[in-house]
């Protein structure tokens, strides 16, 4: 299983064709196949949105039937969480940690491969359920029983999808740990590890948690579907809110697990845009190990209106008011960072400062949700959407955005296009605002989630936010151009170093990479480490 | 440089206002905001919402001003040198402790309103609420009156696909059903939430809470509407095909009123129970046979009869449909799989009205069903 | 050159056994939150 050192002893031979794909056990091409399928998904998963927005762009059923809008909302979701966000973290994962620890590849190679090639296949069996009898999931991603279990042909597949992309997270979490805890160069301490490699172990942590949780749930749900226990089904003694109960057991540290390493890159990026060391190094560690602990005391706020006694509605609302605290200091020590610096302004800054403005606007109207008493309001209508995207789009993907822009040079040799990458920015930051902004209006004035067609006092917003929605899916299509032409290597060559301000172990490597990262274990000190 | 930079600024003036323009035109017809509701409970949660609302955004903006200030005077294209502070203990404690403040600030009124809400006793009628995919069923527990709330016709007509009406035409399109729940004003009102078949959630805004209807549960919630009125909601837990068109009406009335409709109801019963089952004409039953199939049938079996591949079935050239009445009436009265039982929600004319309809639809060629023969099955 | 060689070659091994090691614990770790969350709730 573990043999990573004892390759690195064949010197530079790269594999070629398809078999350097098929049977890769290096960290950096797993890392690209896992970019690369990341890319793909959140292509799927935005053509089923903009497939949302073209029904919702006026009240009425134009394009497509209720159940088969319920499709697109389950498995829009599916699809970006676990094929888009999650990958694209592992990805960047598994080409960074090595690097930036100064190892020569990660601990478990060829389990590195197979948790990249268990995606496509977990990815086929969920998208096949579109051909089947009864549809594709239409139960919400969040497979509430009594209604999934209504689910036709595609229930199965849908379970052993989950299940696959379980196996996949959880393998690669094991890897990184293993990467972390025994690879790293000498004089690499723990709190001399760069911020982007802590936030993964924690996240490695949390998926191990976590991701258990939710294979047990859904294997309950296959067992009451097919094998006759009643583990939710009231009539039979179960209790359909313990599954919601064991959900969000998951779905909470789920949450964090895909924003921790965003905030791992832009923790990465900002100093090295603001020519400054990282502010509070150690409260940064202590608050993101804080907002993971505290994430598997928060999840019933995600079910507050399904009837829970007092005492457990003010604990969790409490608990979840308490995880604005450490989240706070993080946004604080990014601001602090900043300050006194001597700032520039090239993509992957923008891209994080981005995070920093709009990350924080998810934050207040998640903290206003987190109120039980209002958000009886607030659940499950728009406004609640509009949350979790401004967390999601502007805080977490354009956290892999701004990853990407950052190390681009360094994994192909050349620098991206810095006029289509500053378009890309801003198309992308206005598109996106007056997609999900509105939402909030909306949301607030009464418009439920989920639903294929409105009353028309919607209409004017919805229209606003459907033509936000195209536009912002139009404008990560220069995204795609960027990375062609990287990869094709048309650009200024990139040097070693690629940003005047970048520290860390991966700034002393060429551009592109050899092939095995550190052959010979770097000697790391005070001030070889983090920046 | 200069000029594209005034060009710039130019720009984006004209954006600016344009986009301010196209708000200010559309304002009108928006809503922005949560509403105020027509109960004690509605207003604390609105006045809840401001509060922390004014809070945040004052935070908002004292953050967003700092990291602009920093953003502008910072850059090195102004000739900023950086500084090599990295740490200040006295920094860290400061942004530990002023947030924490600021949430114990909030979760005072919080807490008050959360206790507020749940003290469900003494109230001086209960209403219990069922939910159904995708109808809701309500008991008046004290009255005995009982009754299925469906979405009222014209909205269900406009928002098929390929309609004829626009739902621009139709009034109230989506938010309003053919029986509303008639309740007083200044009563305190124990609703009772509960579901038959998958969960659901049941929300009218304007008194301030949702509250989720799940089978095998009861909840226990409660009101005390101040204002006459009409006052629409939906459901809001996804609940299958349809849950986007079960909404929920609420009319409060003055207490004499509703006094009159308790009557009302009861005399209606009564004349059901009374009428005798007797022949009815065909034409009739086709007639009637539509209406209801399109408000109780049509979601899953769909208006032309084709049923869902692989989840509903299709009616028309159903052998059970054309086959003997007895079988057909016994599935619609008792139910199957996903289909719940009818023999609540219908009458014998009702129920024999639906059969005729599809047993001489799209099709369909079989003969007409009478009450007597659906009250045989029974 | 060689010597250094085997010197690797014996470093490399026992690193391999210690991401073995780590490797199966998170692993037994994972499966046993699975099977006792299931348990916990089988009546």
């Amino acid at each position: 299983m573990s043999e990573a050192v004892a390759h690195d002893d064949h010197h530079d031979h790269k594999p070629t064709g398809i078999g350097r794909w098929l049977f890769s056990t290096n960290h950096k091409d797993i890392g690209t196949m896992y970019l690369v399928f990341s890319l793909i998904m959140f292509f799927v998963g935005g053509a089923m949105a903009m497939v949302i927005r073209a029904e919702l762009f006026q009240p009425g059923l134009q394009f497509v039937d209720p159940q088969f809008f319920n499709s697109m909302t389950t498995v829009h979701a599916l699809v970006m969480i676990f094929g888009a966000l999650m990958p694209a973290g592992v990805g960047l994962a598994n080409w960074m940690i090595p690097m930036m620890i100064g190892a020569p590849d990660m601990a478990m190679p060829r389990m590195n491969n197979m948790s990249f090639w268990i995606l496509p296949f977990a990815f086929t069996l969920l998208l096949l359920t579109f051909f089947m009898p009864g549809g594709a999931p239409a139960g919400g991603w969040t497979m509430y029983p009594p209604l999934v279990l209504q689910l036709g042909d595609g229930f199965p597949f849908l379970i052993f999808a989950v299940h696959f992309l379980g196996v996949s997270s959880i393998m690669g979490a094991i890897n990184i740990i293993a990467t972390v805890f025994n690879m790293r160069a000498p004089g690499m301490t723990f709190m001399r590890l760069p911020l982007f490699v802590w936030t993964w172990i924690i996240t490695a942590f949390l998926l191990i948690a976590s991701m258990p949780v939710l294979a047990g749930a859904v294997t309950m749900l296959l067992t009451d579907k097919y094998f006759g226990t009643a583990f939710f089904n009231a009539a039979g003694g179960g209790d359909p809110v313990l599954f919601q109960h064991i959900f969000w057991f998951f779905g909470h540290p789920e949450v964090y697990i895909l924003v921790l390493p965003s905030f791992g890159i832009i923790s990465q990026v900002i100093p090295t845009f603001s020519r400054k060391p990282l502010f509070g190094y150690a409260s940064m560690v202590y608050a993101t190990a804080s907002i993971a602990f505290l994430s598997f005391f928060v999840w019933a706020h995600h079910m507050f209106t399904v009837g829970m006694p007092l005492t457990g509605e003010l604990f969790f609302m409490y608990a979840t008011m308490s995880i604005a605290v450490p989240t706070g200091v993080k946004i604080f020590n990014w601001m602090a960072t900043m300050w006194k610096g001597s700032m520039t302004f090239e993509t992957p800054m923008l891209f994080s400062i981005g995070v920093l403005f709009m990350f924080s606007i998810g934050g207040f109207s998640g903290l206003m949700m987190g109120i039980t008493p209002v958000d009886f309001q607030y659940h499950d209508t728009y406004f609640i959407v509009a949350h979790f995207h401004y967390v999601i789009v502007p805080g977490i993907i354009y956290g892999v955005f701004a990853g990407v822009y950052y190390w681009l040079p360094k994994w192909t040799g050349v620098m991206y296009d810095e006029k289509l990458g500053k378009l890309h920015f801003w198309l992308s930051t206005i598109s996106v605002n007056v997609l999900f902004f509105p939402m909030h209006f909306i949301g607030l004035a009464g418009m439920p989630r989920r639903i294929p067609d409105y009353n028309t006092i919607f209409t004017g917003w919805n229209q606003i936010i459907s033509i936000g929605g195209f536009a912002f899916g139009l404008s990560q299509l220069i995204l795609v151009w960027v990375v062609i032409k990287c990869a094709r290597g048309q650009g200024e060559k990139a040097t070693d170093q690629v940003w005047e301000s970048a520290h860390g172990l991966e700034w002393t490597l060429s551009s592109p990479p050899p092939f095995h990262s550190f052959t010979t274990p770097p000697q790391v000190t005070d001030a070889t480490a983090h920046s | 440089m200069t000029v594209s930079k005034t060009k710039r600024v130019v720009l984006g003036a004209i954006t600016l206002c344009l986009t301010l323009a196209c708000g200010l035109a559309f304002a009108e017809s928006m809503s922005w905001n949560l509403t105020e509701g027509v109960t004690p409970t509605s207003k604390k949660v609105y006045d809840l919402h401001m509060i922390i609302l004014y809070i945040v955004t004052a935070i908002g903006i004292a953050v967003f001003a700092v990291m602009c200030w920093s953003i502008y005077f910072h850059r090195k294209s102004r000739g900023a040198i950086a500084e090599q502070f990295h740490h200040s203990t006295f920094a860290e404690i400061t942004w530990t402790i002023i947030p924490i403040i600021i949430l114990i600030v909030m979760a005072i009124p919080a807490t008050k309103t959360l206790i507020f809400m749940e003290q469900t006793g003494d109230a001086e009628m209960t209403i219990k609420v069922t939910g159904y995919q995708w109808k809701w069923k309500y008991d008046y527990l004290e009255e005995d009156i009982s009754f299925f709330s469906t979405l009222k016709e014209d909205s269900n007509e406009a928002r098929q696909r390929y309609a004829s009406t626009r739902p621009e035409d139709v009034e109230n399109y989506l938010l309003d059903v053919d029986n509303y729940v008639v309740v007083p004003v200044d009563t305190k009102i124990r609703i009772l939430t509960t579901a038959s078949d998958v969960n659901h959630a049941w929300w009218v805004p304007d008194l301030g809470w949702k509250r989720d209807a799940i089978p095998g549960f009861i909840n226990d919630n409660w009101t005390f509407i101040e204002k006459e009125g009409v006052y629409r909601g939906q459901c809001a837990e996804l609940c299958g095909k349809d849950h986007g068109f079960m909404p929920i009406v609420v009319k409060a009335v003055s207490k004499e009123d509703y006094a009159a409709w308790v009557q009302e109801m009861k005399g209606n019963a009564r004349v059901a129970a009374a009428t005798p089952v007797e022949e009815i004409a065909v034409e009739e039953l086709l007639m009637k046979g539509k209406r209801l199939y399109n408000s109780n049938c049509a979601a899953c079996h769909m208006p032309e009869g084709e049923g869902v591949d692989g989840l509903f079935p299709a009616l028309a050239g159903s052998a059970i449909a054309n086959g003997e009445a007895e079988g057909f009436a016994h599935q619609i009265l008792n139910g199957k799989n996903m289909m719940p039982p009818f023999k609540d929600q219908l009458s014998d004319t009702d129920i024999a009205s639906v059969m005729t309809y599809v047993r001489n639809s799209w099709g369909n060629a079989a003969d007409a069903v009478q009450p007597a023969a659906v009250n045989a099955a029974r | 050159m060689t010597d250094n060689h085997d010197q690797t070659n014996a470093a490399n091994k026992d690193l391999a056994a210690k991401n073995k090691r780590l490797g199966i614990i998170l692993g037994l770790v994972a499966a046993s939150f699975y099977i006792g969350f299931i348990l916990a709730f089988a009546k």
